[in-house]
């Protein structure tokens, strides 16, 4: 069975971003809320990336993070729709540690920002990974 | 912390029928999980708890429910299942299983396959989500017709 959970750092993130934006740090977190209580959404959530849930359009894309994959980490990318059809300006991060099959978000970022690897964000993100001890990727397709 | 499974006989306790009897002691840890494995994050509940202990997160994600159905409104024009009807009230499946003195797996399962539910519990859904009933019956058929067409 697939289970999703975050860590505390994610949990300060929303902390403070519902400081300065309300509706985005809500909107993020009643979609963490859906997608760990969606057995189906995340059994597929790492099938090559699903477009549609079966039963209807998911409120997100999610992709994967190729920096983060061809350095080993089996790190994704969700990105949430908003009300008018596009996308938020936050994007979340989420590993995924196949063997348990535990999906774990690491963190909440700005889209202008969240794709450079030389920042100390992206830093963070890959310790945030490594710390839950989650297998390398061997091989990336 | 630790602590010891068991004491030290007295030193004059030491031998007992010539046998000489070694205390040994086992190191407990309480931070560790039995199966010696480390929780790795924040559960479902300990998440629930640590949003409603936020004032600003707790009403917040209330409303982050309404706008994820309107999200799922533009995105599926003319469908509304039982799990849009629900975040449109701002409810989690777990506030809304505690609501219909329910559990929250049967909350998943009625909104993925709600099959012929009871008028009661349709009723009971309607007042719960403060809708009319027959909202949440076109939300069944809307629903268990997308289920058939998926099998």
């Amino acid at each position: 069975m697939s289970v999703l959970t975050t860590i505390e750092e994610f949990e300060d993130e929303l902390d403070a971003l519902v400081e300065t934006n309300p509706d985005d740090a809500g909107l993020i977190d009643a979609l963490i809320d859906e997608l760990g209580a969606d057995q189906d959404l995340l059994a597929g959530l790492s099938d090559e990336v699903p477009k549609w849930h079966y039963m209807f359009n998911p409120s997100f894309e999610i992709k994967r993070f190729a920096e983060c994959w061809q350095s080993g980490r089996r790190i994704y990318t969700l990105k949430p729709y908003d009300e008018n059809g596009h996308l938020i300006g936050f994007r979340i991060f989420i590993g995924h540690d196949i063997h348990a099959d535990e999906y774990f978000v690491l963190t909440v970022q700005p889209r202008a920002t969240c794709y450079d690897t030389t920042t100390a964000e992206y830093r963070s993100l890959c310790d945030r990974y490594d710390r839950l001890g989650i297998p390398a990727v061997r091989r990336f397709p | 912390m630790t602590g010891s499974a068991f004491l030290p006989l007295g030193g004059s306790h030491n031998a007992i029928y010539g046998l000489k009897i070694t205390p040994v002691f086992i190191a407990m840890d309480r931070h560790v999980v039995a199966e010696g494995i480390a929780k790795r994050g924040l559960s479902a509940s300990d998440r629930s708890a640590r949003i409603k202990n936020n004032p600003l997160r707790a009403a917040a994600i209330v409303k982050g429910r309404q706008r994820l159905a309107k999200v799922a409104e533009q995105l599926n024009p003319g469908f509304r299942p039982l799990s849009t009807l629900r975040l449109a009230s701002g409810f989690s499946q777990a506030e809304l299983a505690e609501k219909m003195n329910m559990k929250q797996p049967n909350i998943a399962r009625l909104e993925k396959n709600p099959g012929d539910p009871s008028l009661s519990t349709l009723q009971k859904l309607a007042n719960v989500l403060g809708v009319d009933i027959g909202q949440v019956i076109a939300a069944v058929e809307a629903t268990n017709k997308v289920e058939v067409g998926h099998v």
